[in-house]
């Protein structure tokens, strides 16, 4: 017999679900209430407490988050800042300021893996330099430099400074936040690399007989994103990973399948892999980000008109969810002195490689 | 030789220095200050061909720094200088000792000066007088010297300041003393122990700075940081230095025309 059911036994009750707490039933939990109502959507494993220091990667939507971060005094880490002197606007344009190092958007758990292996000295990446006219575009980080850099010189000091700190910010953080993004990648067969994105679509030239798709399935997704956290951990042991989901949409699909049906592929099995990673290693947590924003409990109104696009509303929501969870099981924090200003920002538009997609899909 | 400084709190150590005995060596020459303390002096307008105060606190500074002028004539003078009105120069100085793209520090050098008074009061003048001018950031923030001072980024960030900003309204940013600067990117920290508030005619006039201050410096900083600046101006009269004279908003559109 099983435990659920022995206990159920035990207590002389007609069935295990008798003993299940509100949240677990869909009518008075969800059905029957409104919107600002629903609550206990997550428990946390393990406190971020605003002194915690928290790094922040991963797809887009992982943006708001470091943002949401900055909004509320606790600790973004940042050890990759930008030049002082730029304003918000153009230090995002240059790619800084949106991650806690200018890696760029990593929307694939194997390209967080790539981006351990090289970081930490494990791997070196390829000579693969992009260029156009007299700039140099670096395959790896396409659009952080908006003309592209000025030498392939440059181009490589700007990105062993990244290496180094985003290796840094490994291990400093007391938490770090990775964003699932995707399952479709795009590589190189000569080399064995991963490209944030396509190649042709943002910088570089497609070439056919090197550059390939991929559709990462469930176990691909998992082993690179155990592979990544064994690396992070190794750096840093007491780090703990908080994983969550973009629940933005594809641009644009590279399978044969509807953009709308490859979504649905594609974030299914981030979020399965996630939430079995988390279930399965203490140090990993999930925040339901994800299906907070796409259940269809919530109508689908915190997307904008273009049913792509999150809302600022929709992260205000979840932000205000995971603050709360977090003061629910570890009570309020105490007040912090207000961050660096100069990185907040009332809303972000973030910035996202991935939408490049869309201007550069023939006219579609 | 008559020169108008003009310029924030950071006079205040010019004027000391050049009280400290500096005068005495420089026998036919007049300086004359006009300062407020922080962003006031940026509270200027043109009238009659003059550069007039937007508000009486502002002139009521004026005339207690310059002894009784409340409004300032560019042209009443041999050579102008312009002091301070900017701030963390030492975080421009170190963006040239970090891997950032050559595009991204261009920028960051633009936006520091735009976003800065020093042009803002350039801007004035040059509506004006197109006749020689002379730029003075604010002085690096003290600290403990760690070692030989390697200068050679502050050198750099002045000469590209010069070609990419000063250049384009016909003005030169001056460094301050080599000798003053230490690890590079400070102000060696004896040069900022007793330094004072500029005195603007109110009850903080002359007063100490707090202890931990570091931003202001005093007398002796002040004397050296003039006597360069006096011989350069000094030298460059003698030589009938060409500047570009004319229209130099014309000439800097995007610099000048945002102030």
């Amino acid at each position: 017999m099983k435990p659920q059911a022995q206990a159920a036994k035990k207590q002389n009750l007609m069935n295990p679900y008798q003993s299940q707490p509100v949240k677990a039933f869909w009518k008075p939990a969800v059905g029957e209430r409104s919107l600002s109502n629903l609550s206990e959507l997550w428990g946390p494993k393990f406190a971020i407490a605003p002194d915690s220091k928290v790094a922040t990667y991963g797809s887009c939507f992982a943006q708001h988050f470091g943002q949401a971060l900055i909004r509320r005094n606790h600790h973004w880490l940042n050890t990759e800042p930008a030049p002082a002197g730029l304003k918000p606007e153009q230090a995002r344009a240059f790619g800084y300021n949106l991650f806690s190092s200018r890696t760029g958007n990593i929307y694939t758990t194997s390209l967080m893996q790539q981006w351990c292996l090289w970081s930490f000295g494990i791997a070196a990446p390829p000579d693969e330099i992009w260029q156009r006219d007299d700039r140099f575009f670096d395959p790896y980080r396409p659009m952080i430099e908006p003309e592209g850099f000025a030498s392939p010189d440059e181009l490589l000091a700007t990105r062993a400074h990244t290496f180094a700190c985003f290796r840094s910010s490994v291990e400093q953080a007391n938490c770090l936040v990775f964003t699932l993004g995707l399952t479709e990648r795009w590589g190189n067969i000569l080399n064995g690399t991963e490209y944030p994105i396509c190649p042709g679509t943002t910088a570089g030239t497609f070439n056919q007989d090197q550059h390939v798709f991929d559709n990462m399935d469930y176990s691909s997704v998992r082993e690179s994103l155990l592979a990544a956290i064994g690396l992070m951990r190794d750096a840093n042991p007491g780090l703990n990973i908080l994983l969550t989901v973009s629940p933005v949409p594809l641009t644009a699909t590279a399978t044969k399948q509807h953009v709308l049906i490859a979504t649905m592929h594609s974030k299914s099995i981030l979020r399965a892999v996630a939430g079995q990673v988390a279930m399965e290693l203490p140090y990993v947590d999930y925040f339901p980000s994800y299906d907070i924003i796409s259940s269809p409990a919530l109508k689908s109104s915190f997307f904008a008109p273009n049913k792509r696009d999150v809302t600022g509303q929709a992260v205000g929501y979840v932000m205000d969810r995971f603050f709360g969870a977090q003061a629910e099981s570890f009570g309020p924090f105490k007040e912090q002195p207000p961050a660096d200003h100069h990185l907040r920002q009332s809303q972000i538009d973030p910035v996202c490689d991935e939408e490049m997609l869309a201007a550069f899909g023939a006219d579609r | 030789m008559k020169v108008c400084i003009i310029g924030n709190s950071h006079i205040a150590a010019l004027k000391l220095g050049w009280q400290s005995g500096l005068a005495n060596r420089w026998h036919g020459t007049d300086l004359t200050f006009y300062g407020a303390r922080g962003g006031d002096i940026a509270e200027l307008l043109v009238q009659d061909g003059q550069i007039a105060p937007k508000t009486e606190t502002v002139a009521a500074s004026l005339r207690a720094t310059s002894g009784g002028h409340s409004m300032i004539d560019p042209l009443a003078y041999d050579a102008i200088l312009v002091y301070g009105l900017c701030r963390d120069l030492n975080r421009q100085v170190q963006n040239l000792g970090t891997p950032y793209s050559a595009a991204a520090l261009e920028l960051a050098q633009l936006e520091y000066w735009i976003g800065s008074n020093l042009l803002k009061v350039i801007s004035a003048i040059r509506e004006i007088d197109s006749r020689p001018l002379y730029v003075g950031a604010a002085p690096l923030e003290a600290a403990v010297a760690r070692g030989i001072s390697d200068n050679r980024l502050y050198a750099e960030f002045i000469r590209t300041s010069n070609d990419r900003v000063f250049a384009l309204a016909d003005a030169i940013l001056l460094p301050q003393p080599m000798q003053t600067i230490v690890n590079g990117d400070a102000t060696d920290l004896r040069f900022s122990i007793g330094s004072t508030r500029l005195a603007v005619g109110d009850s903080f006039d002359d007063k100490r700075h707090p202890g931990e201050e570091n931003r202001h410096m005093n007398a002796e900083f002040g004397a050296l940081w003039l006597e360069q600046f006096l011989k350069r101006a000094a030298s460059d009269r003698a030589v009938g230095a060409k500047y570009k004279t004319g229209a130099a908003r014309k000439a800097a559109p995007e610099i000048l025309q945002n102030h």
